[in-house]
């Protein structure tokens, strides 16, 4: 049998092929292969005329479709452990002595719990309530432990030192001791904010107990059984998966061929956040896939990109979130008869009565490739309105946020659309805080086109008597002097024969905690073929005006004749916060439920009814 | 036949090979050909102060973009006292993204939409102002040349700015006209000398970007704005580009790193050691006001022996 070595086998065989001298074909061979093996395998490339495309591929769980994995039994007994803990003197979820090794790494554990330093952020100052901490690993000292930090500390380490590592769910944060068990010493203890160890075992197994039993897993590796490998779990002290939330979180991956499809586990809340797939194979930059990406990309591809169709009950409609006038509804109808063109919220104006001038003009719509500055979260959702045990309509709403809510100076606002099954329909919205003080005013500015007629609509007004023609574009503010009929409407925008809908201001009459909207409202005339609020609009008027300049006057000014045309509603409620304790208003704050960060929040909605008039 | 067909394949092979070779060489000529006054380190050190900054009689003058606590724009602010200045022409540009000072003291600024596009409209994002330095005045330097066109679902025009002594070359990333699927920004190399756009490396989203004489050449670092990837491209001695890139480091790889983008790059020495400082933001196209205090600044020394930044740690901005 003939051995070859390297290239020998393939140049012989060629040689043999074309019976040329040894000599002449050992040169140009290897010539070759030297020009090609320079020509393709330099670590610098040639990337002018690479096009750089991208593929949005990852999808999301929703909040409300979170809680598919409660009754597996590996995360009850997990949830019942960590709620034990949180009863002890010492709120720390230990490692038990089956998940150690050596007996010296359970006495280092019992040793460092014992230290104030190691303990110090296991409860919180305020209150001195029980935070969820749990330790993830015990091991040896190695040489790359040692740092600037503890290097004299740990100067006398021998063999008998471990290092125990520790996760604070409630800051994010891990805890490392180092302890000599011979000396029963702790002899450094470091902290890293915002930094997630190792995860144990226990975890491990949970993650994979997630990913495994969640359908979206199962529905994208259909009938294919293999085991998810672990490998790209995790890396020591590193930030989370979880970038938004702050949350432990995992990924454990499937490898399939060329692929691999990644599962970000939520072990904070022991849910699935979402999965993506990616090409394995090619070497090159890492890849990360994360909460916020998974987030991002399901919406945009969902809702950002392409409109989508609601049919439900005797409802119908289109939606689809824009660049920057939040989720727009269109072509709605009730019973197939068309009520209404377009709804959306161009604009949240937020001031601040304290500071003259201060505020911000909040432009809501898509997460990426957009003029958004509080973006949309997860899709829409759709819940059902009951009232006395009965369903008597759907909600659709829209979550829009700044990342870092609710921490001072950003916002959370929703969309919210109501539709019942006599008729009614209802386009609101709501803030949730926090913003940027106690004495802001939320103003969002509302476009509602509705559909009575396609030239001849008209608006009248109820002023205590009868319903009064408006014959020319102009606004009203919500007062206590504003005049309401028995049933609470104030306008009624109707076509030729009668038939369209009344306008029932917010009173705080909804069942919603509103305490009213002390609303601008506003009459343009649709303009075919000019573009007044129809499409995106970039920005609409000051954030700080305190009276009827909130934008859409720019559309009424100079004011032009009502008769025959087709009318748009503007709608600009008012909401006051509120951040005094037991009044909270348009607010929201963080609690502690479990050992772990909660949100409470106080929404404050605003928006009017619509009534069917001769339907 | 067939003999015929496979040797002409080879010799074909031997003609490609050696091609590519050729070109590669030419792409790589820096690495062993230098130019003689190439010096290793810092590019940005003749940078002037603004002559103006010295007639307001500021204690601790320092040049502050941060959109924090004002109106927006560029503001020169006394770190003594927090006073603050701004001439009135400074607010054509609105909110601003990068910024840097040439060898005259007069200073170059990319406009940023920040909180809405009420100040920075699209249309006016893809250019750059420039700040005299002796009368503080703001005027239009020069629009980008493209075809592209920022708009309300990509706002975004200039985004950072670094200057090159050696060459007299300001380099301004773009993202005008880059699509949620595919990479259109560029990033330029103006001549200050001439004030024309003489060399521009295309299709590529970059914001951050810092110039660096390496042992092996001069290269231009860029963040990258949809991955937390820190690229670089290798720089002729004219400092235009060369089709040589390389990948540097990923944020997400470094100890307490993100998921986030480069959006500033910086070089400096000290203590003999040459130092880049990465400084972070979360990017998806959309406007960026969010008030985050967590962001980071990524340290990194040079090792000449490897030619390589070795990362150190991290702190926050």
């Amino acid at each position: 049998m003939v051995k070859f070595k390297n290239n020998e086998g393939v140049t012989y065989l060629i040689m043999a092929f074309f019976r040329l001298p040894n000599k002449y074909f050992h040169a140009l061979f290897s010539l070759i292969m030297v020009m090609f093996f320079l020509s393709s395998c330099s670590s610098e490339h040639n990337g002018s005329n690479e096009e750089n495309t991208y593929e949005y591929t990852g999808k999301l769980i929703t909040n409300n479709d979170r809680k598919e994995h409660v009754n597996l039994a590996i995360i009850n007994d997990y949830i019942f452990a960590v709620k034990q803990s949180l009863k002890k003197p010492i709120p720390i979820l230990r490692l038990g002595k089956q998940e150690l090794t050596h007996q010296d790494e359970y006495r280092a554990q019992k040793i460092v719990i014992q230290n104030k330093d190691f303990t110090k952020y296991t409860r919180h100052p305020q209150g001195n309530k029980p935070l969820r901490n749990e330790i993830m690993t015990i091991r040896k000292v190695l040489a790359a432990d040692v740092s600037l930090n503890n290097k004299k500390r740990l100067s006398k380490c021998g063999k008998s030192c471990y290092r125990v590592e520790m996760y604070n769910y409630f800051y994010n944060m891990s805890t490392v001791g180092f302890v000599d068990v011979k000396l029963q010493q702790v002899l450094a203890v470091n902290y890293y904010s915002d930094a997630q160890p190792d995860i144990n075992n226990r975890l491990k197994n949970i993650a994979i107990a997630i990913a495994k039993n969640s359908k979206l897993v199962k529905q994208e590796l259909l009938e294919v059984t293999q085991k998810p490998t672990m490998s790209q779990i995790k890396t020591s002290l590193k930030n989370s998966r979880c970038e938004r939330s702050y949350h432990l979180c995992v990924a454990p991956t499937f490898v399939l061929n060329d692929k691999a499809l990644w599962a970000i586990v939520d072990l904070t809340d022991s849910t699935l956040v979402g999965i993506r797939w990616t090409n394995l194979g090619e070497s090159g930059p890492p890849i990360d896939v994360t909460e916020r990406q998974l987030e991002n990309e399901y919406v945009f591809r969902e809702f950002c990109e392409k409109s989508n169709h609601l049919q439900k009950g005797n409802w119908q409609f289109d939606y689809q979130i824009t660049a920057s006038d939040g989720i727009e509804v269109t072509q709605l109808k009730y019973k197939n008869i068309p009520v209404m063109k377009s709804a959306k919220l161009l604009d949240w104006h937020v001031n601040y009565s304290t500071r003259e001038g201060f505020g911000y003009s909040d432009a809501i719509g898509c997460p990426l490739f957009s003029s958004a500055v509080v973006i949309a979260y997860e899709g829409p959702q759709v819940e059902e309105i009951k009232q006395d045990g009965k369903t008597i309509g759907f909600s659709f709403t829209q979550d829009f946020r700044q990342p870092p809510w609710p921490t001072p100076c950003n916002y959370r606002y929703e969309q919210r659309f109501e539709f019942y099954n006599d008729g009614r329909f209802r386009v609101a919205a709501a803030d949730y805080g926090r913003g940027c003080g106690t004495d802001g005013t939320y103003r969002p500015i509302i476009r509602i086109d509705i559909d009575a007629d396609k030239d001849h609509e008209s608006i009248s007004q109820w002023n205590g008597e009868q319903w009064k023609l408006w014959t020319e574009e102009k606004w009203h503010l919500q007062s206590k002097n504003t005049k309401y009929t028995r049933e609470g409407y104030l306008f009624k925008i109707t076509n030729e024969k009668g038939n369209g809908f009344y306008v029932e201001p917010n009173r705080g009459q909804f069942n919603d905690g509103s305490k009213g909207d002390n609303a601008f409202s506003y009459i343009s005339i649709n303009h075919p073929g000019r573009d007044e609020g129809s499409n995106d609009m970039v920005t609409m008027g000051s954030c700080c005006n305190t009276d009827f300049r909130q934008g859409p006057e720019q559309f009424i000014n100079p004011p032009e004749s009502l008769q025959n045309k087709n009318l748009v509603l503007w709608y600009v409620p008012q909401l006051k916060n509120n951040g005094t304790k037991g009044e909270e208003y348009c607010w929201a704050d963080t609690r502690i439920k479990n050992g772990i960060k909660k949100v409470k929040v106080w929404p404050c909605y605003a928006g009017p009814m619509f009534v069917p008039v001769g339907l | 036949m067939i003999k015929v067909f496979v040797l002409g394949f080879l010799i074909l092979s031997l003609f490609v090979g050696g091609y590519l070779l050729t070109i590669q060489n030419k792409n790589i000529t820096n690495d062993t050909h230098l130019a003689t006054s190439f010096k290793l380190g810092v590019v940005n050190s003749c940078r002037k102060t603004p002559s103006f900054i010295h007639t307001l009689s500021m204690k601790q003058p320092a040049i502050d973009t941060k959109q924090q606590n004002h109106q927006g724009g560029l503001v020169i602010r006394d770190m003594s006292n927090n006073r603050i200045w701004q001439d009135e022409s400074w607010t054509k540009s609105g909110y601003l993204a990068g910024f840097d000072r040439d060898n005259k003291g007069n200073m170059y600024v990319a406009p940023l939409p920040y909180v809405s596009l009420s100040l920075n409209p699209p249309e006016l994002q893809n250019q750059i102002y420039k700040i005299d330095s002796s009368t503080a005045k703001m005027q239009l330097y020069l629009k980008m040349p493209s075809e592209e066109k920022p708009n309300n679902k990509n706002p975004f025009g200039t985004m950072g700015l670094f200057y090159d002594c050696d060459t007299n070359s300001l380099y301004v990333s773009s993202l005008a006209g880059s699509l949620p699927r595919k990479e259109n920004g560029v990033i330029y190399q103006i001549n200050l000398s001439t004030n024309t756009v003489v060399s521009q490396f295309n299709t590529i989203d970059a914001i951050g970007i810092g110039v660096f004489n390496t042992l092996k050449g001069k290269r231009l670092y860029y963040g990258l704005a949809r991955k937390p990837h820190v690229y670089s491209i290798l720089l002729d001695e004219n400092g235009n580009f060369t089709q040589s890139k390389r990948f540097e480091f990923s944020l997400t790889r470094l100890q307490g790193g993100d998921t986030t983008v480069a959006k500033k790059i910086q070089f400096s020495k000290k203590a003999n050691k040459f130092h880049m400082t990465v400084k972070e933001t979360e990017f998806g196209f959309r406007l960026l006001a969010e008030n985050n205090p967590e962001k980071k600044k990524y340290h990194f020394i040079y090792s000449i022996i490897d030619d390589k930044w070795s990362y150190v740690e991290y702190s926050y901005e």
